[in-house]
């Protein structure tokens, strides 16, 4: 196989010996079969002992190795080094963001760890069936959903590369919300759909949807997905937090006049904190900017509306 | 160049000089423009969480309208593009949703086929028309100018929904900024999150975000930002002051529709192109503007 | 001092399993893990775990089937323990929310495997460890199992035939603790690792195994190692037995289903040993790919099929062979899979030291004897999990405190403090990469007396070099260069023992094949090994094999 050499910019940091953290630079001789992991054993064992990360499966399932690898968060032994040389033209590794670091690529995954706990990720189990011989009766179909969120890895990717996590601690985070998923949507779950109303205060409505937890998912859970369910399942249970206020702003306006009426959807989500905006919608009128809150209806607006009175499929 | 037209919600409210720059672009370079005038909200990504079969219904109703008249899609706000990308891809790949789909559809009797496409004005400029094409009707060219490129989220991920470049490494914007004659410059966050999907539910987060990307571009001494996609600029333009004011940064970066840009460049007046509708001055970066 | 009453090494599914069990009978008890839970060696099966559920099935069937399928080695009161437990074992896992494949009905769905004479394994699509994995560390922290993450135990204390506790560095800050215990579960996994084709994590170095027999206890029938008929070629991961599960067939070069001559009736689903040497034989007398591989044809299936069931697989062998299954044979062949041998156990998971019990791949019941059916390890780890932890629960409510000897924690520190502070001299990966090498080549899937010897010879020098070996990075903090060094004296331990035992052992039988002794010889060798550390090697013995219902017979396939 065809070799060639690649640099290997990585960031280092020993607490022991560092006041901060520093890049050394190494370089490797791949081929085009190498994984990132592959060059940091090489590294590790022929050029730098102390270089120190996190491995175990290098199969891509145990979720050790997930670093920051030209700047997102990817599963080192599934990342192959020619990819990242012919995209990047180096390979940047470095820890994953929104946890602090142990030493040089082990990050200290604590955060990510007590974001889960919040979210009671068990299955809370009818009791009643102890001992019993039989299980509970499921079809693949009716355990779909919670299947593909069960092929979390915890690995932590997601959560590192969660552009709303970096500013907003409060935030429980892709993995948490998918996990309670999993949960919400086993028939099996006793607690069900009552986990949800915690979520709220848990940052449900903070995810801004940048797609990177879907991104950046070695395992192609999409948390993303289960962000959005939930939020739809606790808008139906009434939540009327602002986030919950703007989805109905946003569907009243929708099937009022089949648009968005901007200025409508602005005051019936921020309610009387507009106030904090009226310097902001003086100079909009003032450069013609600002949206009229009267808003005609589309053409063939009827058809919008017989669309939006059909109510929920499969449920009537 | 024929396409069905479908401008979204914000550029015909909010932000109108979006709509007005893309008319006279689209003059410009002989793109025909039919307007899908009856094509409601694309949803925005917000009413999946209302009511999930919205988003299909609404967004394949689009789609078949299209058909109809035999054109393919064009959209100028991110936003659209990746919503309606994403139930493209599901309705396409799902036999089970584009049945139920067209079961509401045909009630309205209207039907999708999966045959249309959807492209944003900035995969049209640098693939469909074509970049070189582009340069040669460059009057004004960008020269000394350094733009930042912001491409923010949904025109970008999730990568095999939109299907045209990597979001890793992105470079249509680069790639128009370049041909127009200008220089592109690379800062951290240029396709992370404007915010704007939290600005009405938890502004501090989402001034941060914004603030900080921002602030990012003016370290690496851009002169102005561009954006595609209305709600982008809402967060980083019109409320670009309170952002900053929040953050205690200081910084006076204009920020531009990819459309007033390419207008500019084309020689298009300024005064028409909408730059007096911004809230950060584009006077001091471009003359007349 | 760290003091529990039962401390339990690993938290894969063995002992997680027993550490619920332990905390439900009101014990107090912490779990001992190198990794997180969820990155444990367990999370990585694919293809299933065995239960007679099945209404034309039962559970002699079941126990004769792994029976033989161990070459008749396996204790069979052990046997029957397992298989009759099995389905309630489960049952009570998909209670607990394991999202097992279903049929149409709606019930655990089964698929065939190696050996079976009936489908009895349930499975998760490939993924079946992770499913098992991730809900039996759930329900543990629902139970608050207390877990010692990333802390790596280097010792085994026991002081008058009596379990003391551990020593364990405190992997993040490099501090070396006691830990006091009444009673220690060793469940820390098997010892794949130690071979360099492998389908095992770089994880499994078989630290559990190593710290009992270095602390006095009789090893058993470590010569019986499993080789995995099909690995990716080149990578060494698992392609799980049920891509054969589900019809995938295996192909010479000569585009043959070779297993007709070595399995007429079970083909591709002879027991893992006959077709790990069916595979060996076909490349070795020319008729493999490149000399190296044998393909595995899953075309036939369908891309639906192989989807639904087999997506994990899909997905590997694309990415690390550069094959999609769908479209083309995956290139595969033998490795290193799993270690039939361990610490020797009793029905409930007793060892022969007091206070001490082990579960899973690191016990030896001995319920997989010569070679174990796929689909019979998942089950072990959940059956012989809740037995250890009840009886070690039971043991320690009337077991008085014992008493940990200071000096021992004095002698670790000091121990590893040498290994940290000695100058650059020989790597431990180098150490590893040629043990490695000598155990693939010479005590692999075919063995013989003159590679046996030159194989002891080697293992005797490595471990002469490993007496110099310098872990080069001095820091305390997360070295993983020194918990690597550490699991490589494990690894060396137990490949010596491997090796006279599988010197000594002058007969095939199951995993253990011998070119030069190639008949099963029942007369002299229906009887496990036992290997006890002394100063000049381990010293051999053996013990009988029990036998309740099914007398030793021919084991065609």
């Amino acid at each position: 196989m065809k070799t060639q050499e690649a640099s290997f910019r990585i960031l280092r940091f020993n607490p022991e010996k560092d006041e901060k953290s520093h890049h050394e630079t190494y370089r490797v001789k791949i081929d085009s079969r190498m994984t990132i992991l592959d060059a940091l054993e090489d590294i590790k064992h022929a050029q730098d002992a102390a270089l120190t990360f996190r491995r175990s499966c290098r199969s891509g399932i145990c979720g050790s190795c997930a670093m920051r690898i030209n700047g997102f968060a990817k599963l080192a032994c599934k990342t192959r080094v020619l990819d990242e040389v012919e995209r990047h033209g180096e390979v940047l590794v470095e820890p994953m963001e929104n946890m602090p670091v142990i030493r040089d690529l082990v990050a200290d995954m604590n955060p990510f760890w007590s974001e889960i706990d919040r979210g009671s990720p068990w299955l809370e189990w009818d009791t009643n069936l102890e001992g019993s011989i039989k299980e509970n009766l499921i079809t693949d179909q009716q355990q779909q959903v919670s299947a593909k969120l069960a092929d979390c890895i915890m690995c932590g990717c997601c959560f590192s590369d969660c552009v709303s996590r970096v500013f907003d601690k409060n935030f429980t985070g892709p993995a948490s919300l998918a996990k309670v998923q999993r949960f919400v949507a086993d028939s099996r779950d006793k607690v069900g759909v009552k986990r949800v109303p915690s979520l709220v205060e848990m940052g449900l409505w903070s995810c801004t949807h940048c797609y990177f937890c879907w991104s950046q998912c070695p395992r192609d859970v999409r948390p993303v997905t289960a962000i959005s369910a939930l939020r739809a399942l606790s808008f139906r249970a009434g939540d009327r937090s602002h986030g919950a206020r703007h989805v109905d702003a946003f569907m009243s306006s929708i099937e009022r006049t089949g648009m968005l009426n901007e200025a409508m959807l602005y005051l019936k989500t921020m309610g009387w904190t507009t106030v904090r905006d009226l310097d902001l919608i003086l100079k909009m009128m003032v450069k013609g900017k600002a949206p009229s809150p009267f808003l005609k209806p589309i053409p063939k607006i009827d058809e919008i509306r017989s669309i939006v009175k059909e109510g929920r499929w499969g449920k009537k | 160049m024929r396409f069905a037209y479908y401008p979204g919600c914000v550029a015909k409210s909010t932000a109108t000089e979006l709509y007005d720059s893309t008319a006279l672009v689209a003059q410009k370079l002989g793109i025909e423009l039919v307007e899908l005038t009856a094509a409601s909200c694309c949803g925005a990504g917000v009413i999946n969480e209302g009511e999930p079969y919205w988003n299909f219904a609404l967004n394949a109703r689009t789609f078949a309208m299209a058909e109809d008249v035999g054109l393919d899609i064009l959209t100028i706000c991110s936003t659209c593009q990746g919503v309606m990308s994403q139930a493209k891809w599901q309705l396409d790949s799902d036999p089970k949703i584009m049945e139920k789909t067209n079961e509401t559809l045909a009630k309205i009797g209207m039907k999708y086929q999966g045959k249309v496409r959807i492209k944003h004005l900035q995969w049209v400029l640098t693939q469909d028309y074509g970049l070189g094409k582009l340069k040669e009707q460059v009057v004004k060219p960008l020269k000394g100018f350094k733009i930042a490129p912001f491409y923010g989220c949904y025109l970008l991920r999730p990568a095999e929904a939109l299907q045209f470049e990597s979001h890793e490494k992105p470079a249509s914007m680069e790639q128009l900024i370049s041909v127009l004659g200008g220089e592109p410059v690379d800062y951290e966050g240029k396709t992370k999150c404007c915010g704007f999907p939290i600005l009405f539910v938890q502004r501090g987060t989402a001034f941060e975000m914004a603030a900080t990307y921002l602030n990012n571009a003016k370290k690496a001494n851009a002169d102005f930002m561009i954006t595609s996609c209305p709600l982008c600029h809402i967060s980083l333009d019109l409320y670009q002051k309170k952002a900053v004011n929040q953050m205690r940064f200081d910084i006076d970066l204009p920020v531009m529709h990819m459309s007033q840009m390419v207008g500019y460049a084309l020689g298009l007046p300024p005064q028409e192109l909408g730059f007096s509708k911004h809230m950060v001055s584009t006077a001091k970066v471009l003359h007349g503007s | 001092m760290i003091k529990h009453d039962v401390v339990i090494v690993g938290a894969g599914l063995a002992g997680l399993r027993a550490a619920i069990e332990a905390r439900e009978r009101g014990v107090d008890v912490a779990v001992l893990s190198k990794l997180h839970p969820v990155r444990s060696h367990s999370d990585q099966a694919q293809g299933g775990i065995n239960a007679s559920l099945g209404e034309d099935d039962s559970w002699e069937k079941h126990a004769f089937d792994t029976i033989k399928g161990s070459d008749y080695l396996a204790d069979q009161d052990a046997v029957e323990v397992m298989c009759k437990d099995a389905p309630r074992a489960i049952i009570e896992l998909e209670h607990w929310g394991v999202l097992f494949s279903r049929s149409e009905n709606g019930r655990i769905a089964q698929r065939p495997f190696g050996g079976a004479g009936f489908p009895r394994t349930c499975f998760s699509a490939d993924k079946t460890g992770h499913v098992l994995q991730t809900t039996i560390f759930e329900q543990a922290q629902k139970k608050g199992v207390q877990i010692y993450e990333e802390w790596f135990a280097t010792s085994l204390v026991v002081e008058d035939n009596v379990c003391r506790g551990l020593t364990a560095i405190e992997i993040v800050t490099g501090e070396v603790h006691a830990v006091q215990a009444k009673a220690v579960i060793l469940a820390a996994g098997g010892a794949g690792q130690i071979y360099s084709k492998t389908t095992n994590s770089l994880s499994t170095t078989g630290d559990g195994i190593a710290m009992a027999y270095n602390a006095g206890v009789p090893i058993e029938d470590m010569e019986f190692v499993q080789f995995h008929p099909t690995a990716l070629y080149g990578s060494n991961i698992l392609v799980s037995e049920g891509a054969r599960g589900e019809g995938g067939y295996l192909v010479n070069a000569q585009n043959k289903r070779f297993m007709k001559k070595y399995a007429p009736d079970k083909m591709e689903l002879a027991p893992r040993d006959i077709v790990s040497r069916a595979i060996e034989t076909e490349i070795r007398e020319g008729r493999g790919f490149a000399n190296e591989y044998v393909h595995l044809d899953l075309r036939h299936l369908g891309e639906a099929k192989i989807n639904e069931r087999l997506p994990t697989i899909r997905e590997l062998a694309i990415y690390f062979a550069g094959v999609d299954p769908a479209k083309e044979p995956i290139p595969i062949q033998p490795a290193q899979h799993y270690t039939m041998g361990g610490v020797p156990t009793d029905i409930d998971g007793a060892a022969p030291i007091k206070g001490l019990y082990a579960a899973g791949e690191c016990a030896c019941v001995s319920v997989h004897g010569a070679n174990r059916l796929g689909g019979n390890s998942l089950l072990d780890t959940v059956v012989f999990g809740k037995r250890a932890g009840a009886k070690a629960a039971e043991y320690v409510k009337t077991a008085s405190e014992t008493g940990f000897p200071e000096m021992v924690i004095r002698d670790e520190q000091r121990r590893i403090d040498t290994l940290l502070n000695r100058k650059d001299s020989v790597k431990a990966s180098e150490i590893k990469r040629a043990l490695g090498t000598t155990m693939f080549d010479k005590v692999g899937i075919f063995r013989q007396q003159g590679d046996l010897e030159r194989a002891k010879k080697n293992v005797a020098a490595l471990k002469r070099q490993f007496e110099n070996v310098s872990v080069i990075d001095s820091s305390r903090r997360f070295n993983t260069s020194l918990i690597e060094t550490l699991e490589v004296g494990f690894e060396l331990d137990l490949a010596e023992i491997i090796v006279a035992c599988a010197l000594a052992r002058k007969e095939s039988r199951g995993a253990h094949y011998r070119t030069d002794h190639p008949r099963r010889d029942d007369a002299k060798w229906l009887k496990h090994s036992l290997a006890i550390r002394t100063v000049k090697g381990p010293k051999l013995s053996y013990k009988p094999v029990t036998i309740t219902r099914f007398q030793p017979e021919e084991r065609g396939y």
